[in-house]
Order: C-alpha cells, then structure tokens, then sequence
C-alpha cells in the first residue's frame, strides 16, 4: 500500500509546527483551528485533495482525547449527538463527493481555495464584530436565543432543553458535515455558535457535543479520503504528534491567557491565512508559506508565552508565601 | 464517481490509525506535562 500519495517535499519541522500552531489555538480556544491546517498544506505544495484528506486525518486523532475528557465530565448531550450525526453522514459524504467530482475536472485547488478565502475573510470578520461589540457602551450579556419552532419538536434533558426543533440540530450537522468534506475543517466555528443561539444549549455541554461530532466527520472524512488513496498518512501522524503536545499546552494555558488579547491576535492570523491562500492562488508561493509560518508561530508563540509568564508568578507567589508559613510556625510553636 | 472506487481497506486503516495515535499520542502528552508542571510548580513537596 502507497500512504504517501501526495509525495510534496516538505520537512518534518514544517509540519510538527502546523500541528503544533493548531493544537495550541485549539487547545486555548476550543475550537479546532483546522481551518488553517488544508491552506497551509495546500501553501506547502500539498495538492488540494491530499490537504484536505490529510488535515481530517489529522483532526479525527487530534479530537479522541478532548472528546473523551468530555464525556468522562458528562459534557455530552448524546440525544443531540445523535441527531447532528442523522444531518453530518449524509453531507461529509456529499461533500467529499463534491471535491472528488472538482478533481476530476482538475478545478479543486481554485475552487477549494475561493471558498476558504471567503469562509476565512467571514470569519475574522466576525471576530473582528463581536471584539467591537464586546468593547462597546452596548455591550450586554448572553445573547437571545433564535427559537425556530419547524415541527417535529424534541426535548434535550442532559442540555436542559424542553422544546427544539428536529430540523434546527440535523440542519447544522448537515451545513457543518459538508464543510467538513468539502474543506476538510471540523465545523466547530459554525456549530458552536448555532448550538448556543440556535439550540440553546449551555457553554460547556455545546463544546462536548461538538467534539463528537468534530471526531466523527474525522474519522468518516478520513476513511472516505483514505480508501481513495488521498491521505498523506505520514504527515498527518507528524502532525499529531505536534497537535497533541500543542493542545495539551493550550488547555493548561487558558488558567493564564487574557483571553481578549490572544483572540485579537487569533482574528488577525485567520485574516492572514485567507491573505497567504489568495497569494498562494496568484503564484507567490514562498511570500505566502512565509507569512504563514509568522502568523502560526507568532499566535503559539503569544500562547506559550502566557503560559510561562503565568507559571513563574504562581511559582514565585509559592515561594514567597512558604517562608512566611514558616514563620507563623515557629512563633506559634 | 472516483468517490466510490478504491480500496475500503486502506479507509478504514488510515481512519484506524489515526484514531489509536491520537488517543495514544494525547494520553502520553497529558500525562508528562502533568509530570513537568509538578516539578516545576513544587506540588510534589505538598
């Protein structure tokens, strides 16, 4: 069997730094990040196809672990689960399908590339909106929940859900599981924010619930990429292996982080990639690999750096706190 | 449609492997930074 099917030249430092950049991001925020993963590869010479085949096989064992620490602290709501998966199936399947019948007319890389430009753009867009929002003299609390009550309707007890439509949970799976075949991204940036203000679930289950479905279109990406030859097996596991250390030290870094300030800097890295994958499609090619690189180091970078400022004042906090125990002892005593 | 050509084998191998690493690859990761961050915060004189 041939795993290495892409072949493209690309050193094993290149791609223990992309699964590193996006499992530190995805470790920190919650969301995945691997929207930046297929335009990085794809910028490194990796044709479309493989990017895309790749990056789901990377997701799929980057998402086993956070997704079982969730369903070990009962952040899954199963019955939802459930009915994002009935919408999810049938679309990563179609959306695979689609960039399959693309590469057949030799159209993927420009095809996939536009819609990224324009879901990356939308997405920092976004961000760019809420930050202002946040900042603002309007700034309020939660937000409304959307109520769009299209009969049969179902309860979610675990999400403390009486009523919700059917049609609402199988519609995101649906939308999300074709972005995921299609661009090969887990989906939480749209989920997470329809689970939440669509569904009206709370923080913490939305994030469990997410991650199953994140490991799904994974593993049933991968498999539907991989039985046509179009996994670069190596690469995904160099990935991981970054990926894994990165979300490990993501995770521990949101006891540290101000959160405003990274996401300011996260904005800015999705608005470069989307800038890198329109230089990629007008041939500057080494510009974009370069900016990049910049931008994913630069946003880790702020990360780690937290983390370690973070640590040296708990630890500091500790040692100055010891003596002074200590002293209480012996005068007591 | 190319989609349904190829190998079944080779998709399930590849999501298979993946999946095992992951869980693998992130167990290891968590348990040696717990290790690290114990030594280097002092929680083990506690």
């Amino acid at each position: 069997m041939e795993f290495i099917a892409a072949n493209p030249i690309i050193a094993v430092s290149a791609l223990l730094t992309i699964g590193f950049t996006v499992g530190v991001c995805g470790g920190f925020f919650g969301v995945g990040g691997a929207f930046i993963v297929t335009p990085a590869l794809n910028v490194l010479g990796f044709p479309m196809v493989y990017a895309i085949g790749t990056d789901l096989a990377h997701m799929a064992g980057k998402s086993v672990v956070g997704t079982m620490k969730h369903y070990r602290l009962g952040n899954i709501d199963f019955r939802a689960a459930g009915l994002l998966l009935i919408g999810t199936t049938p679309s990563v399947r179609l959306g695979v399908a689609a960039v399959h019948e693309l590469e057949r007319h030799g159209k993927t890389d420009v095809y996939v590339r536009v819609v990224y430009i324009g879901l990356l753009l939308a997405i920092a867009s976004f961000m760019f909106l809420d930050m202002r929002r946040q900042r603002g003299p309007h700034k309020t609390g939660a937000r409304k929940r959307i109520r769009l009550s299209i009969p049969p309707m179902i309860s979610l007890p675990r999400s403390g859900i009486d009523s919700v439509s059917v049609w609402t949970v199988i519609c995101i799976g649906a939308l999300t599981g074709f972005l995921a075949g299609f661009l090969g991204v887990g989906g939480g940036f749209i989920r997470m924010p329809a689970l939440l203000y669509l569904v009206g679930m709370p923080a913490k289950i939305a994030v469990g619930t997410d991650l199953v479905e994140v490991l799904f279109s994974g593993g049933y990406g991968s498999y539907l990429y991989g039985r046509a030859g179009q996994v670069d097996i190596t690469a995904a596991l160099i990935m991981l292996v970054g990926a894994a250390l990165g979300a490990n030290l993501g995770a521990l870094a949101t006891h540290y982080a101000k959160a405003a300030r990274i996401k300011r800097l996260f904005s800015f890295t999705i608005l470069g990639t989307a800038i890198a994958v329109l230089m990629k499609q007008v041939g500057l090619t080494i510009p974009a690999a370069i900016m990049l690189f910049a931008l994913g180091l630069g946003m880790a970078g702020a990360i780690i750096r937290a983390l370690v400022v973070g640590i040296r004042a708990e630890r500091a906090k500790k040692m100055t706190d010891q003596p002074a125990l200590d002293t209480v002892g012996v005068t007591t005593e | 449609m190319s989609v349904f050509a190829g190998n079944s084998l080779d998709g399930l191998f590849v999501a298979a492997v993946m999946l095992t690493s992951g869980l693998a690859l992130g167990i290891l990761f968590d348990r040696l930074l717990r290790l690290v961050f114990a030594r280097v915060l002092g929680e083990e004189n506690e």
